[in-house]
């Protein structure tokens, strides 16, 4: 993992096309301003990480037919 | 062609049935085709089955169904990458997960599966600003039938 220090309103680039800046930094907590390609897709961690646990629980409890038959009913 | 899946057998299907995810998914960035199949007809559920791997397959619902008020938001960007002309080609599906042993059944609303039929491309979006859970109870057969 690379670390970096930053101050408020310094930037990091990443790449070619991403910037990420400091703009505000709180008691706790920092705001951070992105720059980045409309495909570029950004996410807090925890959000992201909770869609693809509850991906892959879905993924695996379709596998239970038994359970599938009581809700797709008769 | 001729697809495997641990479900359902083997199974013939249409070119024009697939449903392409360039993305894939998030935890399964590398399942870039799904076909929707209907389990049993009239039933809000379908599976959403991976082309890739047999074992792979997502039970899906139409979430208007359940949720007549649900709004989703689709991004300049999505639009875009799922190459939306009109609003009539976009369908959403939510992935539903069962509890233990069918005792539970939730339904993921803050990232739906939108796809454009007309273009046959899929994705699932995150909704960034959503009121929505990732586990919405729905009741089970044994209590009545799922609605809000």
């Amino acid at each position: 993992m690379l670390i970096l220090t930053r101050k408020l309103n310094e930037s990091i680039v990443i790449g070619d096309d991403i910037k990420i800046t400091v703009l505000e930094i709180g008691d706790g907590s920092v705001r951070i301003g992105f720059d980045a390609p409309r495909d570029v897709e950004i996410f807090r961690e925890e959000v992201y990480k909770e869609i693809r646990e509850e991906n892959k629980l879905a993924a695996e409890a379709s596998k239970d037919i038994e359970a599938l038959e009581k809700f797709f009913g008769k | 062609m001729l697809i495997k899946t641990t479900r359902f057998g083997e199974m013939e299907i249409e070119q024009s049935q697939i449903i392409n995810f360039p993305q894939g998914l998030p935890g399964f960035g590398d399942k870039k085709g799904f076909i929707p199949i209907e389990y049993k007809k009239g039933s809000p559920f379908k599976f959403l089955q991976s082309l890739e791997e047999p074992d792979l397959a997502f039970v899906i619902m139409d979430p208007f169904k359940i949720f007549n008020d649900y709004e989703l938001d689709i991004t300049e960007q999505d639009k875009e990458r799922l190459e939306i002309d009109k609003p009539e080609d976009v369908n959403v599906y939510v992935i539903a997960t069962i509890g233990q042993g069918g005792t539970s059944l939730t339904v993921n609303l803050q990232a739906p599966l939108v796809f454009n039929i007309a273009k046959s491309l899929g994705k699932q979006v995150i909704l960034h600003q959503s009121p929505y859970p990732t586990r919405y109870p729905l009741e089970t057969k044994a209590t009545g039938a799922g609605t809000k």
